[in-house]
């Protein structure tokens, strides 16, 4: 693995580690961002097949 | 007196495994549950947690009942693994309500059994976080019969980083 992306993955291990460490009800805000986002793109994308 | 579907529960899947490590994105919550008193069958006891959903005036999309923005699937353990993560399960306060969540041991070990590459991904996942005790790990594989697959996935995925669960 070259320097750069031991870098790299190191730098996403970090932030990774820091979300890890915030509180649950943090968290759990977060899960309902991530869940709306994921079913945004799923609808583009069902979308953008729709009209292909 | 108000009337009980379930002894116990516990989360698990991607909401539970948050609460160990970063936030997953996932669309659901899985709640596994130990109903009161021994159903005749599977669908039996379900229809009762469906039944009172519906008094509770929560929709229901498919094989799931959704509560708040969330839709929630409610599993009976189809195992004496998912039985035992039941019953090990922690308490843990969110926004001051109690809430059992599945030890990350457990966690752990359903992933494995489940294997598939998203399961796998989340085991690594956990592995790196350092979030699980290692001799519970070990105990657990061993009790369910999961040490030779602990030993594939970590010959495939961990050989590199040296993980074993019982060092």
């Amino acid at each position: 693995m070259s320097e750069e992306m031991t870098r790299i993955l190191e730098s996403k291990r970090k932030v990774r580690a820091k979300l890890a460490e915030l509180p649950f009800s943090k968290k759990i805000e977060l899960l309902e961002k991530l869940r709306r986002r994921t079913i945004d793109i799923k609808k583009a994308s069902a979308l953008e097949q729709a009209t292909e | 007196m108000e009337e009980r579907i379930f002894d116990s529960y516990a989360i698990g899947g991607a909401v539970a495994a948050t609460f160990y490590m970063e936030p997953f994105a996932t669309l659901d919550i899985d709640v596994f549950v130990h109903f009161a008193e021994p159903p005749e069958s599977g669908l039996l006891s379900l229809s009762q947690i469906y039944e009172f959903s519906r008094t509770k005036g929560w929709k229901t999309e498919g094989e799931y009942i959704v509560i708040g923005e969330w839709p929630v699937q409610f599993l009976p353990p189809s195992s004496p693994l998912e039985e035992e993560a039941i019953d090990y399960a922690r308490s843990h306060e969110v926004d001051g309500i109690p809430v059992r969540l599945m030890t990350a041991e457990h966690l752990m070990a359903m992933a494995l059994k489940l294997g598939r590459a998203k399961d796998y991904a989340r085991l690594i996942q956990f592995v790196e976080s350092g979030a699980a005790e290692s001799k519970e790990l070990a105990s657990i594989l061993e009790r369910h019969g999961l040490l030779e697959k602990w030993e594939e996935f970590s010959n495939r995925f961990l050989d590199e980083r040296g993980d074993d669960p019982n060092s």
